[in-house]
């Protein structure tokens, strides 16, 4: 019974995979058809009359950075559904994660002010810098579609055995229906993307050990907080940098994220 | 791989073989690959065993691989590849984003895995990069110093990757402000401290780190000769923004240019950068 489930799971992490690797593909056309395309009509981009064909230019990249947003999200669901999402444990300083996510999500910034709340003593926590990566960026798309204009504050806090992430918006805050099941995925065509980001958080943060809340404040916006273990053994270790292909991969899912925020 | 190929009916210039089995996706990177380098020979294959063919009948001196391609697929063919005497460079590129096939296509050989989508022009700056680095194949380098040459541009390709993740879209010739730059930019002083902090943590300390370093280093002094010929390289002037990929790919000329220089001094960096990164 259990090779059988099993032998499922792995064809459904093959299947999952082959559409993943499709899309992909197909996301690789559609972009450099874009970038033929600007290159024969560059010079002209300029006049006032060709903003229009910039502009459409744009969605097109645009849109397929929200294709890999999505193709991304559903990997982790497919992995995550057949057992396979495992975290590869290892030390990972939190405070300079949430710094460098800050800073790098502040360059897509547009009304929004973004501020990092750090404690002066380095966190650093067993983690998985992936996982930690996707569930914050999530967090921070979110706040900044929520919120065009306003404060956006992260602020970092241990809290008995736990440290906590916070991610605060001055937005209109979570509707009451969508605050009793927050994290559940909604499909509507508009704003499904921030909300399988959000589901697929959810479950990064339990695979974790850790869980995701949300609130609304009392001072209006909403607050998602994340809540990871801490665990001693590990603490005093460096932290973890990237090598190159986790950059390069970190990049396309910063570029997937933060496509949302520019509408087209 | 044959030591005598038939390459009579491709041009002098450098040979690319696009694997591809999207034909759409392969001609358009042709079309771009041509318009960056005219000299260059680009010939398609759409499936594994056309590519064999080609690969057995020709030399290349680079292959742009997908791996999703009718069979033998691209990482059977870069096996083999890696099994024959002679292994032309090979940028693979695909939609897997899994970590272990990417690990292994590099294991295999492959100097560099693109993750599709990506631009044109990022994909044909990195196929200019390794093309750089065979043409010293032909001349004057000794293996140790193409040795030291790839690994110096494997480290650039890191640099430009890091750079580009961390939002910075161009680097701003002969300006030492960071500030003054807005949040896309970088100055050649910065990117000096970005390339020498792993150097001073200890991290990456390695010879070919540590060179880089010092030619950023000696860049940044607008008046040294590798400054100019950086300058010369890119076609630059003091105050003009490049795109961190380019200035990066143009890095990687002017290490080749002074190889010589960087490898004697290789041992001399290993001991100096830990504490006196500023004598350079």
């Amino acid at each position: 019974m259990c090779d059988e489930r099993e032998r499922e799971n792995q064809q459904r992490l093959k299947m999952a995979a082959a559409v993943s690797c499709d899309l992909r593909d197909q996301a690789a056309v559609i972009l450099a058809a874009k970038d033929s395309l600007q290159r024969v009509i560059g010079e002209y981009m300029q006049d006032p009359g060709q903003q229009k064909a910039a502009a459409a230019l744009q969605y097109i990249e645009q849109s397929v950075h929200r294709l890999e947003r999505i193709n991304m999200n559903l990997q982790d669901i497919s992995r995550c559904a057949a057992g396979q999402l495992i975290p590869a444990w290892q030390p990972v300083c939190l405070s300079e994660a949430c710094r460098q996510l800050c800073e790098q999500a502040a360059l897509f910034a547009q009304g929004q002010n973004l501020r990092c709340r750090l404690p002066k003593k380095a966190v650093i926590v067993p983690s998985d810098p992936y996982f930690f990566d996707r569930i914050l960026l999530n967090l921070l798309t979110n706040a900044m579609q929520a919120c065009p204009e306003g404060n956006i504050t992260v602020t970092l806090k241990s809290d008995a055995g736990w440290v906590l992430v916070a991610v605060d918006d001055q937005g209109p805050g979570l509707p009451p229906q969508r605050l009793a099941a927050p994290f559940e995925p909604v499909y509507r065509s508009q704003t499904s993307c921030g909300q399988l980001g959000l589901y697929v958080s959810h479950l990064l943060a339990e695979q974790l050990g850790g869980s995701l809340q949300a609130e609304n404040l009392p001072a209006g916006g909403a607050r998602l907080v994340l809540r990871l273990p801490v665990r001693d053994e590990l603490g005093q270790q460096a932290f973890f940098a990237p090598d190159a292909m986790q950059e390069q991969y970190r990049q396309k899912r910063m570029r997937a994220e933060f496509s949302v925020l520019v509408q087209g | 791989m044959c030591d005598k190929k038939n390459n009579d009916i491709l041009g002098m210039g450098p040979r690319i073989l696009i694997v591809e089995d999207n034909q759409r996706l392969a001609r358009l990177e042709r079309e771009r690959l041509a318009e960056r380098m005219p000299d260059c020979e680009i010939r398609l294959a759409f499936a594994g065993t056309v590519a064999r063919a080609m690969l057995q009948q020709y030399q290349w001196d680079l292959v742009l691989l997908d791996l999703a391609i009718p069979p033998p697929d691209g990482m059977s063919l870069l096996r083999w590849m890696s099994r024959q005497p002679t292994m032309p460079p090979v940028i693979v590129a695909s939609g897997c984003s899994d970590e272990k096939i990417q690990q292994q296509a590099l294991q295999l050989g492959a100097k560099y895995f693109m993750i599709k989508p990506y631009h044109l022009d990022d994909m044909a700056d990195n196929v200019r990069m390794l093309l750089s680095v065979r043409e010293t194949d032909d001349g004057a380098l000794d293996p140790e110093k193409q040795a030291y040459l790839q690994r110096a541009r494997a480290y650039l390709l890191r640099m430009t990757d890091h750079l580009e993740a961390e939002g910075f879209r161009y680097v701003l010739m002969g300006v030492e402000n960071y500030y003054d730059m807005g949040r896309a930019g970088i100055s050649i002083k910065a990117l000096s401290a970005k390339a020498g902090s792993p150097i001073r943590n200890g991290a990456g300390n390695n010879p070919v780190e540590a060179a880089i370093y010092r030619l950023i280093y000696q860049i940044w002094q607008d008046d040294s000769p590798a400054y100019r010929h950086l300058c010369t390289v890119c076609g630059a002037v003091p105050g003009q923004k490049l795109p961190v990929r380019r200035f990066l790919t143009a890095l990687g000329e002017v290490a080749r240019e002074e190889s010589g220089q960087l490898q004697g001094e290789d041992s001399a960096c290993a001991t100096n950068v830990n504490g006196k990164t500023s004598s350079g």
